[in-house]
């Protein structure tokens, strides 16, 4: 039985005579899982992101869906199956949020057809589970940033992915915000079955929420597995180059990370 | 039907009212009652309007379809609300590429036809190709970026367009005048010349619309719901030229049109490309038949230049715009 998405031996990179970004991933990421995607600012997270969602061609290596190879099925047949929210902005577009969310129907519907009368329930459904449809007629430019984060989830989720691809999707996010996605992520997961790989700046929210961890750091992939295994301070103290103290969840008993002590605390001059 | 449908045929409304008025404008004044009868009359208020004004407001109506829909699409590709086929250079290629088929041929008697709209055709694809990219290639560009490409190439190519005015002197007075646009003396051979490249390039943009929206986004995202970039954006391309082509080869070049009549399109329907293009189309050929009007009368007996009227009116409207867009 192969993984709903797994990539093998892949290399990820930008532009010719440009050192590889990462080389060397493998992961597994089955139906109704989350892998959270963590490492230091610039590991290549978001190029890992890229390209499992077949936005960037791999430099070696393969990512399949359900087993067949995403790039040899082409652009339609992948972007079905995958959908992918990146971290940007509205821009200058001044579409409602309802006509943003529609456009997610044109991995099926293509460029051409007009709407079906499933395709407008699948985004009346998208807008429900995103709490957006009181707000779907305001226009976007004048969104706040959590707002736009759940318009591209939205939007994402209205292409009906078997995998959904997430970066950063509580940056910028205020506490209970960050929790709302995720609590919705985890559903998405284990619910409905989506495999779903999001990367993330919070290791505890990781721990708290994703299934697997892939722990990205010197070029590849460093660790991979439950976060009991990845959330080490080994292994993060090489991640991340600073040392770092794990603990446990009061509750859960999932790890916690935690900075360690200042260090003027014990005797430093003020 | 849904409100915006609704208010494109408000536009329509608008446009019938306006073209219907403006027969009667100019040296002899006409009534509503005397544009009706002589619509199915005869005599001399008959020659005037039929032979005279009427196709000479349906050309300014097509011109400024083909402008208004053109600068939608350019503003939605560049996703920059500055963009229209004059600022991107797009009108100044065009109108090179059309001098240089008439001088090349001698021959050009019959505006808007066969070999100078092709020329017109491959000089604003050549010129609007080269600025999208540019700023595609240079990536994610403030909106200066463009404007500053779409001048130097504007400028490069009208100076090879005075250039071959000085060297083609016989021809100076007709290229004068197209380089200024204007749609004096144009009659229903020019109408009916142009309407097929209107039409292909007008039709072309309403079935793109859809791509459009998603390039709204950026690049990236509309990758991400599975837009082919390069062919999608080599459509649009395409089909804008073909409608800045269709409008320069029979006016000349025209500045402004294609930049006001998305945003007062916008005010009537949305972002969405489904109702701006052709809302835009419409807003756009109401301003060009209001422009024309105002070219035939403002200074009476003399008839100015219509380019040189929208490119005094607009200048201002574009520095507005500009200052909302930096902000």
């Amino acid at each position: 039985m192969t993984a709903r998405l797994h990539a093998e031996g892949l290399s990820c990179g930008y532009g010719r005579g440009l050192p590889d970004v990462l080389t060397g991933i493998d992961l597994d990421v089955p139906a109704g899982t989350v892998l959270a995607l963590l490492g230091p600012n610039g590991s290549g997270k978001t190029t890992l992101l890229r390209t499992l969602a077949r936005l960037l061609p791999p430099r070696a290596g393969s990512v399949l869906v359900d087993g067949e190879d995403a790039w040899r099925r082409g652009r339609a047949w992948a972007h079905r199956r995958v959908a992918i929210a990146l971290q940007d902005d509205p821009g200058g577009a001044r579409l409602t949020i309802d006509e943003v969310v529609r456009l997610g129907r044109a991995s099926h519907r293509g460029w051409w057809l007009p709407m079906t009368a499933e395709d407008e329930a699948v985004v009346d459904r998208m807008l429900d589970l995103t709490r957006l449809g009181p707000m779907r007629h305001r226009t976007v430019d004048a969104l706040s940033a959590g707002e736009w984060q759940r318009v591209t989830l939205a939007r994402s989720l209205a292409q009906e992915p078997r995998v959904l691809l997430l970066d950063e999707p509580t940056a910028h996010l205020d506490w209970n915000y960050q929790i709302e996605i995720l609590d919705l992520v985890d559903r998405l997961a284990h619910e409905e079955g989506l495999a779903v790989v999001v990367s993330l700046h919070d290791l505890n929210q990781a721990s708290t929420w994703a299934d697997r961890i892939a722990l990205l750091a010197e070029g590849t992939l460093l660790a991979v597995g439950d976060p009991d295994a990845v959330l080490t301070p080994d292994l993060l103290a090489r991640a991340y180059r600073c040392p770092v103290l794990v603990d446990r969840h009061p509750v859960t008993g999932a790890p916690m990370v935690l900075p360690p002590p200042r260090r003027r605390a014990e005797g430093a001059p003020k | 039907m849904s409100a915006r449908a609704a208010r494109i045929l408000l536009l329509l409304a608008i446009l019938a009212v306006v073209a219907t008025a403006s027969l009667g404008v100019g040296a002899v004044r006409l009534s509503p009652a005397r544009i009706f009868a002589a619509l199915g009359g005869e005599g001399s208020d008959a020659t005037i309007v039929r032979d005279l004004r009427l196709p000479r407001v349906i050309l300014a109506s097509l011109v400024g379809l083909a402008l208004g829909s053109a600068g939608a699409a350019y503003q939605g590709l560049f996703r920059n609300p500055l963009a229209d086929p004059y600022v991107i250079g797009a009108s100044t290629g065009s109108a090179l590429g059309a001098t240089l088929v008439m001088i090349a041929a001698g021959d050009a008697g019959a505006f808007g036809f066969g070999a100078v709209s092709m020329g017109a055709f491959l000089g604003a694809l050549g010129a609007a190709g080269l600025v999208y990219f540019c700023t595609a290639w240079w990536g994610p560009a403030p909106i200066v970026t463009l404007l500053l490409a779409g001048s130097a190439v504007s400028s490069c190519l009208g100076a090879v367009v005075w250039l071959l005015m000085v060297l083609h002197d016989e021809e100076l007075a007709r290229i004068v005048l197209w380089m200024m646009g204007s749609l004096a003396g144009r009659g229903w051979p020019a109408v009916l010349g142009s309407l097929p490249y209107v039409a292909v390039g007008f039709a072309g943009l309403c079935a793109l619309a859809r791509p459009l929206d998603a390039l709204c986004l950026g690049e990236q995202p509309a990758q991400a719901l599975g837009l082919p970039l390069r062919r999608m954006s080599g459509m649009i391309v395409a089909a804008a030229s073909l409608a800045t082509a269709a409008a320069v080869a029979v006016a000349g070049v025209i500045g402004f049109v294609g930049l006001i009549a998305p945003h007062v399109a916008r005010a009537f329907v949305g972002a969405r490309h489904r109702y701006l293009i052709p809302a835009s189309g419409l807003a756009g050929a109401i301003l060009m038949v209001l422009a024309d009007d105002l070219a035939r009368t403002v200074a009476a007996p003399v008839e100015l230049p219509v380019g040189v009227l929208t490119a005094i009116l607009g200048g201002p409207f574009f520095l507005v715009v500009l200052r909302r867009a930096i902000r």
